[in-house]
């Protein structure tokens, strides 16, 4: 029972800790690689006694995101306006991360691991309504950057709550029909089951993905996710040029600083529903639970551990890529204007999710019959 | 929403030409990210990966026809060539030439200036001085710019011997030389006491409670003036 206890803390605590360390890594990255992408060299001055030159390490721009961006941000003033509403004010940031750091709970990061006689469930909760828990939670998150905005005191900030708001309603509604389909598709709301019946492939090499049965879902849920987590191209309650920064405009401190990780952190959860639903999450093509088996080519007896590690690895590695895959979007495009983004999300996505819906339906009834 | 006209169903249809657009930031990405690793190895030293310039660590050299600082130019024996014609002064539309004719020994040569001195604070850098020269005595090819800071305006005004300097620097170390004697007064200036009257002060409360006395000294004096003004008889 308390061992029981022990595993599921440890699986959460080492859950919690991988998103948040990504997103840290995420935002350096943001800084450095879009100076790779810009021409620019991007952040290379803060260093620490200049011990790096004297070692001769080229200056990455880590001290500066990693120990300066950090310190600056926690002793920094905590400033709340005048006649803003302290409570919700200071409610609002942990609004909007809390949830976006508990729907990871869902979220499978690898296959069963055998220790002994017990089996461990690589994903921190397992919930057989997975995907309604992930939907449910995510739609709290609109509260912090609605409640940031209100509780400032400040017209910009309310503007950009409001539109944050709005347009996250708006493409919830797309989100939750891309992932309809592909739980109509496997026949189950559990996340993990729905990575395990994306192991095996067709015609004994095509990995049998969700991509394959879902093509369209996929690019719904990611251009959903996307402006879930409001970055640019949809960044529209932030819009710098009209909004001062939205519905953060009157955070300084950490409490910006939970708003800066929550962006950072839905990247990381983006990349992790997408490689979940679409890319096998854990899966690693032609690997069984036995071990490899290659097409044409022979098999390989792994051992358990072996296997599982190998599981988790290929999910790290593949939300790391579409995380990669997010910032090169968001430095590749402009922002949208505000009719575009309702047009798009409205007018466009909501009709194609609900065509892609129907069509997944009509199929499964003929397949079935 | 109005559809734009003009478009390609592809390019309407939106997908195609993000997915051009993201090869294009890609491959910047991916071209500096190798440049940057090959330079680290010591490769390819001599393509860069930024189009950025690493100001101060990096310089960009001024062009050709760069009109930067003054200097008067010298005659062969090394005497100023300026003949103190006044014809640089009258066309300055700053007025901020300021020059001091004196005889020259030698009789061929009729005057030459004892103080020929510019004021860079009210100089705009427009090149009429340059024009109006009728002995090309001043030019304003350096390839320095215009000093940026100083600690009092004294370190503004370029007097002949710092221009003169310009010209024996320029004939001596190239294009470089004048820039890098910036360089290096910046540096030494930097070092320089923060009140060169009164450099035992040294803290912040001192150097406030010392201006707060001069500002007070300065206030009492143009009182003082003040009144001396209104204590004279008007002309009525
Ligand atoms: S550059 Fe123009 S402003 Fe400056 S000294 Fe010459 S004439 Fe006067
Ligand atoms: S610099 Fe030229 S224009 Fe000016 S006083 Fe000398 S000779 Fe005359």
């Amino acid at each position: 029972m308390l061992t029981d206890l022990l595993i599921d803390a440890a699986k959460a605590i080492v859950a919690v800790l991988l998103v948040l360390n990504l997103a840290t890594v995420l935002l350096w990255f943001e800084r450095k690689g879009s100076a790779l992408i810009q021409d620019r060299v991007g952040a290379n001055r803060a260093a620490i006694f200049g011990i790096g030159r004297r070692l001769g390490v080229p200056n990455l721009g880590v001290t500066n995101t990693f120990v300066a961006d950090p310190l600056k941000m926690f002793t920094k003033e905590d400033f709340v306006p005048d006649q803003a509403d302290r409570f919700l004010h200071t409610l609002a940031p942990f609004l909007s991360l809390f949830p976006v750091l508990v729907t990871f709970a869902v979220v499978p990061f690898g296959d069963r691991l055998i220790v002994g006689s017990r089996v461990i469930d690589l994903q921190v909760c397992q919930l057989d309504v997975g995907v309604l828990y992930l939907l449910a939670v995510l739609g709290i998150g609109i509260y912090g950057a609605a409640l940031g905005g209100w509780a400032s005191n400040n017209r910009w900030a309310l503007l950009g709550g409001v539109r944050a708001s709005a347009q996250m309603i708006s493409y919830e509604l797309a989100m939750g029909l891309a992932i309809i389909a592909v739980v109509m598709t496997f026949g189950t709301l559990d996340l993990q089951e729905i990575c395990r019946r994306q192991g095996g492939a067709w015609f004994g090499w095509l990995p049998k993905w969700g991509i394959i049965y879902q093509p369209l879902a996929f690019l719904l849920l990611l251009t959903a996710g996307i402006a879930e987590s409001k970055r640019i191209p949809f960044d529209m309650p932030e819009g710098e040029s009209e909004l001062i920064a939205g519905y953060f405009t009157e955070y300084s401190g950490g409490k910006q600083a939970a708003f800066m990780l929550t962006d950072f952190a839905e990247v990381v959860l983006v990349s992790a529903l997408v490689a979940t639903f679409f890319f096998g999450g854990w899966q690693v093509p032609y690997l069984y639970p036995e071990g490899f088996r290659l097409p044409g080519i022979g098999s390989v007896l792994l051992p358990n551990l072996v296997v599982a590690v190998l599981g988790v690895l290929a999910f790290g590695l593949k939300v790391v890529f579409f995380c990669w895959l997010q910032i090169l979007v968001r430095w590749t495009l402009p922002r949208f204007r505000y009719d575009q983004l309702m047009y798009l999300g409205w007018k466009i996505l909501l009709p194609l999710g609900l065509i892609n819906l129907a069509a997944t339906a009509v199929v499964i009834v003929a397949v079935a019959s | 929403m109005k559809t734009p006209t003009g478009m390609t169903l592809r390019e309407r249809v939106y997908l195609p030409e993000i997915f051009k657009g993201m090869l294009v930031t890609n491959y910047h990405f991916l071209r500096n990210l190798t440049l940057h690793f090959a330079h680290l190895v010591g490769l390819a030293k001599e393509r860069s990966a930024a189009a950025t310039v690493q100001y101060p660590d990096q310089r960009k050299t001024y062009s050709e026809n760069f009109r930067g600082s003054h200097r008067l130019t010298l005659r062969p024996n090394g005497d100023v060539r300026c003949t103190a014609c006044f014809m640089c002064a009258t066309a300055c539309p700053a007025q901020c030439i300021y020059i001091e004719a004196g005889e020259h020994p030698d009789p061929q040569v009729e005057k030459y200036p004892l103080r020929y001195e510019i004021d860079t604070l009210r100089c705009i850098y427009c090149g009429l001085c340059v024009e109006a020269c009728p002995c090309d005595a001043i030019r304003m090819d350096t390839h320095v710019h215009p000093r940026i800071w100083g600690f009092d305006r004294k370190d503004f005004i370029e007097t002949k011997e710092v221009l003169t300097h310009r010209s024996v620097v320029l004939e001596e170390q190239g294009r470089d030389g004048n820039m890098n004697e910036m360089l290096a007064w910046y540096k030494e200036q930097e070092r320089r006491p923060y009140d060169r009257l009164r450099p035992e002060l040294k803290t912040y409360t001192e150097r406030e409670r010392r201006r707060q006395e001069l500002e007070q000294a300065d206030h009492a004096e143009r009182t003082a003036a003040d009144m001396l003004v209104n204590a004279r008889p008007s002309d009525g």
